[in-house]
């Protein structure tokens, strides 16, 4: 079995590689396994499901770059159905790629990110009426590794032109700040009358997303 | 197996893995808020997290983790005490505020219940009625098993008394003296505090076999004499306790008003020494601790009185019980073998409140609130009773006295004169009005939410609302005003996730 493997990736790396395309679209969903314990309070289980959708440039034969917008979120009841909270994370993400032609059809791929992100948490009592909300902002670093399987999209049609590639990868994701909620506050009215009193501030604590990630994704490229 | 048959699987299996503990399941417990140092401390008790505010540094609560079982909280002289731990590992755990320095003393056995002296000084750890062994503990207890905490010292010293109770019921502590009086059903067990091997039970058993069920009790102003009130007798029965000497001796005495019946309530005041007021259904008495009938006073009482106040200076109040028709009250200064009865107007709603030489008592009805203001003043020729009535904006839902000012603060529900119809978002629904005793001079501020309770942590004056996650405000005690109180909502949320491993 080992063998056969390794004999028809020395025979796909034989083959032509494709120039890289000028641009690309790209759509990739997966999760996040996230470490820190803190992250219990909104999820009930360590993964937290991600979307990322973007846009990238052949900067060179090997080397792409890209822009991305990325979501991950998860909510959770706990203590008894007593509490409901919610943390969404919004990525601003740029990237280098750097491709790994193997054959035809399959590249591999070394990828680096940064992000500037915006975290949101919500805690409230279930049944409750005021919904404690913080906003944080952090920086988010990862690294993957991934393969890509690119197609054309008509059969037949010059590797070069516009192309399908379908792509799984891995790696670590690393918040070196993490996110810390310690302005959280009930938001009220304040064209109420008399206006509400001055809130004060709740420090629900610090929240670290890093851990490993794995992504699925498609993209079109042209 | 081709890999790629176990990709998907695989995939699915690591998506789920990774799931929480069972800390996040268990019911949300939470204790407090309550005034502790200087400071308004609460519980998290199911995360295990410690929370708290400084009210003269104001911003975010502090928070800390303590043990993940907690089974009783209570503030003492420089902090909070914890009590918790596995029940095969049960710990005290002294934290000190504002530093949130923690310092864990391992305990003999799982209490579920911390009484603190009222100078907070010392606490006594016990076993509650209706409390179960946590995980790991003995599945028997012994109700009779106690510990006499030193918080400032670190120790806790684990004593037994003998009684056939199943629980204690109350605990009282001198003041001045490091006695403590533990109430049992049938029996009161007395220990000094410094010396815990000084210890007593005393059974309350008749000859008959019938037992005394005490129901109040008090130390005598000097620390000489307990005396207690018990469901079977209208006796008060006066344990008198020998100072010093390795035992703690303790001779029996019962007092009694001759031609007096029906015992209500006893207390004790400074200014009358060691002696007990005993309120019967038809009249007064003060009884000499020891026993001397000379020095016995009465007063006959035509009205049903349900509890004494002590005005200070001698003088003592009767008032009629919270949620009941009786109108008559009463002032009576005993030495001087004075006494004035009136009538209030109204029948109050809750347990009055004693600020300077003033007695607050809340009325009203269902949806408005009243104050009588009792002050009692002495003239040459006798004693007069000044009742002066005052409208509140709101229901009473809450009183807090400060002795050292003399103002007496309440809690308001405003809203329950609104109708169902008004469900857009209030503001202003709640009130905290201040009364000074004297002057009768009033002012507060509305608060936005109705005040289920209030506290005085320092300079500060908490108002506590209902909410699950908890809602509190914070107002200056000198300035009673919108644009100096805060409100903290959500205050349970404090540190969730900080929260230490299980």
């Amino acid at each position: 079995m080992t063998v056969r493997a390794i004999i028809a990736a020395a025979a796909l790396a034989a083959l032509p590689t494709p120039a890289l395309a000028d641009g690309s679209l790209f759509l990739r969903f997966g999760a996040a396994w996230i470490t820190d314990r803190a992250f219990d309070l909104v999820a009930e289980t360590d993964a937290a499901p991600q979307v990322l959708v973007g846009g990238g440039w052949g900067a060179s034969d090997v080397l792409t770059l890209e822009l991305a917008y990325g979501m991950l979120g998860a909510s959770a009841r706990s203590f008894g159905d007593a509490v409901e909270s919610s943390l969404f994370v919004h990525q601003f993400q740029g990237a280098a790629v750097f491709h790994l032609p193997m054959s035809e059809h399959f590249a591999g791929r070394l990828r680096g990110a940064a992000a500037f992100e915006m975290a949101s948490l919500d805690v409230e009592a279930v049944g409750g009426s005021a919904l404690l909300e913080d906003f944080a902002t952090g920086l988010g670093l990862e690294g993957t590794l991934g393969l890509e399987l690119r197609l054309p999209v008509a059969p037949g049609g010059d590797p070069g032109s516009t192309r399908l590639a379908f792509l799984v990868e891995a790696g670590w994701s690393w918040h070196p700040f993490g996110f810390d909620f310690d302005g959280a506050s009930v938001d009220r009215d304040g064209d109420a009358d008399p206006p509400p009193l001055a809130a004060g501030a709740i420090d629900v604590g610090s929240l670290d997303l890093s851990g490993p990630l794995l992504r699925f994704g498609v993209s079109l490229a042209f | 197996m081709d890999i790629r048959h176990l990709l998907l699987p695989l995939l699915l299996a690591a998506a789920g893995c990774g799931t929480r503990g069972d800390a996040w399941d268990r019911p949300f417990e939470t204790d407090g808020p309550v005034a502790a140092a200087g400071q308004v401390a609460f519980l998290q008790r199911t995360a295990g997290v410690l929370g708290w505010i400084d009210p003269t540094r104001g911003g975010p609560p502090s928070h800390r983790d303590v043990t993940a079982h907690a089974r009783a909280f209570a503030p003492w002289a420089e902090g909070v005490l914890v009590a918790g731990g596995r029940g095969d590992a049960p710990v005290l755990e002294v934290v000190r505020l504002p530093a949130g320095t923690l310092r864990r003393i391992p305990l003999d056995a799982a209490w579920d219940r911390i009484e603190v002296a009222p100078d907070g000084t010392r606490a006594i750890l016990l076993f509650g009625a209706a409390g179960t062994a946590p995980v790991g503990a003995a599945p028997v207890r012994n109700p009779n098993e106690v510990a006499v905490v030193d918080p400032a010292a670190g120790t806790a010293t684990t004593v037994i008394f003998q009684t056939e109770a199943l629980a204690p019921r109350e605990v009282v502590f001198a003041d001045g003296s490091p006695l403590v009086a533990i109430l049992f059903d049938n029996a009161i067990a007395l220990v000094d505090a410094a010396r815990p091997e000084r210890l007593r039970t005393i059974p309350l058993k008749l000859r008959d076999g019938a037992a005394l069920r005490p129901a109040q009790a008090f130390f005598s102003p000097g620390g000489g004499f307990l005396f207690v009130q018990a469901a079977g007798t209208d006796d008060v029965i006066a344990l008198e306790i020998a100072a010093g000497g390795e035992a703690l001796d303790v001779a029996i005495n019962f007092l009694f008003a001759a031609g007096l019946s029906d015992l209500q309530a006893i207390a004790v005041a400074p200014p009358l020494g060691e002696a007990v007021v005993a309120l019967y259904r038809d009249g007064a008495a003060l009884l000499d601790a020891a026993g001397d009938t000379s020095a016995t006073r009465s007063v006959a009482l035509a009205s049903f009185h349900h509890r004494i106040l002590d005005l200070g200076d001698g003088i003592l109040l009767f008032h009629p019980a919270p949620g009941r028709s009786d109108l008559g009250i009463a002032a009576w200064e005993p030495r001087a073998g004075r006494v004035v009865i009136d009538r209030l107007e109204k029948p109050i709603v809750a347990e009055p409140v004693v600020a300077g030489t003033s007695a607050f008592l809340p009325q009203g009805t269902a949806e408005s609130g009243a104050l009588t203001v009792a002050t009692v003043v002495r003239e040459p020729a006798r004693l007069r009773l000044s009742l002066q009535a005052l409208q509140l904006a709101g229901v009473p839902t809450a009183a807090i006295a400060d002795p050292a000012s003399g103002v007496a603060f309440f809690g308001l529900d405003l809203l329950r004169g609104f109708t169902a119809a008004d469900d857009e978002e209030r503001t202003g629904t709640g009130a905290i009005a201040a009364v000074a005793a004297g002057s009768l001079g009033s002012g507060g501020v509305r608060v936005d939410a109705p005040v289920l309770r209030l506290g005085i942590a320092g300079g500060h004056l908490f108002a506590i609302h209902d909410a699950p996650l908890g809602d509190l405000t914070l107002v200056p005690r000198g300035d009673l005003r919108r644009e100096a109180a805060v409100r903290y909502e959500g205050i349970f949320a404090s540190g969730l996730l900080d929260r230490g491993e299980e």
